[in-house]
């Protein structure tokens, strides 16, 4: 876990003394230690300091602020897309689906155009001649292989449909838990003629 | 489901219909499947309805087996109508022959002969021999116009000399006969001089 120290913002003010003849502040010496850091616990009576804690820690769990519960799992329900590699897989099977029914469709109408030539239900006078038959033979063809690619297209398009159904990606959960020590905590810290104010927190 | 029925319906579609009696029997007796050739009309028909071939001629001449036995056509002209006559030609019938006394007065004349029959049967040839000689002048060719009803159609033509006897014989070629299944047929001959 990394660990950041964020200065969200610096207030250098003039603080008016807090009680009525206290003794004013004091300048800092130089081996204060640095504000980056936490401040430590400030003795108790120093007159630097102050009579109380010149600092406080916004604990958010104790505050009425609605939001993240520290200790407390968050759960996210959500619906994934479907992956490149589904898509092209459902592509592929309706693409192939199209091109077999394509190919029916085509052998359809040659199998029409050939049944329509040799086709009657009068009398037509002519004699059943080899080029009828031809005709006859491939309009059968024709047909036969139209039937079978309408088949293996018609299969391939039920196959797409139960995949997509079937690959469709489900409702996924996930859990967050925030960190324990990801509490925010401000500062506030006295400098020669006002306070020095910031906050830091662990992600 | 619908899509399933309108898909067989059109597909039923794409499948020859031909209602029985819609064609003439072709070469060889052939017809569409699941139907046979009729030789009593020599029609494609379904097969249980078939009768046997039958032929009604206009004259019966037979034994007209030979120039010598043919059958003689009346007085002629030299320059005529048409003569039609109505033949057949039943199995086993090697040729039927129609004999032609050109008449003495006629010089040189033209003889325009066509045979029609039906393709489904034994296919038919003429051909023309000088009686007194027994040479064969001339026989059949393809004509420049063609039937368009199931018959095939031959032509012959040939100069003739006035005073002489011709005969015109109609014999099977030996082809379309179906291996010997319809090696018959009836046929028209029609002759004319001009």
């Amino acid at each position: 876990m990394k660990t950041a120290l964020v200065l969200a913002a610096a207030l250098l003010s003039r603080v008016a003394s807090a009680q009525p003849g206290a003794t004013p502040p004091v300048e800092p010496s130089p081996s204060e230690p640095a504000p980056a850091e936490p401040a430590p616990e400030p003795p108790k009576g120093d007159p630097a300091y102050g009579q109380g804690p010149d600092h406080a820690v916004v604990d958010p769990v104790a505050s009425d602020t609605p939001g993240i519960r520290m200790g407390r799992k968050i759960v996210v329900r959500y619906t994934p897309s479907r992956s490149r590699g589904n898509i092209t897989k459902v592509a592929l099977l309706a693409g192939s689906s199209l091109v077999f029914g394509g190919i029916g469709l085509y052998f359809h109408f040659d199998s029409r155009a050939s049944s329509d030539e040799v086709s009657s239900n009068k009398f037509t006078g002519r004699p059943w001649t080899q080029e009828r038959q031809a005709h006859y033979d491939d309009a059968h063809r024709s047909a036969t292989v139209a039937t079978v690619m309408y088949g293996i297209g018609g299969a391939l398009l039920l196959t797409t449909a139960i995949f997509y159904i079937v690959t469709e990606p489900g409702q996924e959960t996930m859990e967050i838990t925030p960190h324990k020590k990801s509490k925010p905590t401000a500062m506030i810290t006295p400098t020669r003629g006002g306070a020095l104010v910031g906050t830091g927190w662990r992600f | 489901m619908r899509v399933a029925v309108l898909s067989s319906v059109l597909l039923a579609a794409c499948t020859p219909e031909i209602a029985t009696g819609s064609y003439f029997c072709g070469p060889d007796s052939t017809c569409p499947e699941g139907q046979a050739c009729n030789p009593a009309d020599h029609t494609c028909t379904l097969a249980g309805i078939r009768k046997p071939f039958e032929c009604e001629a206009d004259l019966d001449a037979e034994p007209d087996d030979s120039p010598a036995l043919g059958y003689t056509l009346g007085i002629l002209e030299c320059t005529m109508l048409p003569v039609v006559i109505a033949g057949c030609m039943f199995i086993d019938d090697p040729a039927d022959w129609v004999r032609l006394p050109i008449p003495a007065d006629c010089g040189t004349v033209e003889i325009d002969a066509r045979i029609s029959y039906p393709v489904a049967f034994q296919q038919l040839g003429l051909s023309l021999i000088d009686t007194t000689s027994g040479v064969e002048l001339a026989t059949d060719e393809e004509c420049v116009f063609q039937s368009e009803s199931g018959d095939d159609l031959r032509c012959l033509a040939a100069s003739l000399t006035g005073g002489v006897t011709y005969a015109i014989g109609v014999s099977p070629t030996g082809d379309g006969d179906c291996d010997g299944d319809c090696a018959f047929n009836r046929y028209t001959l029609r002759a004319q001089l001009k």
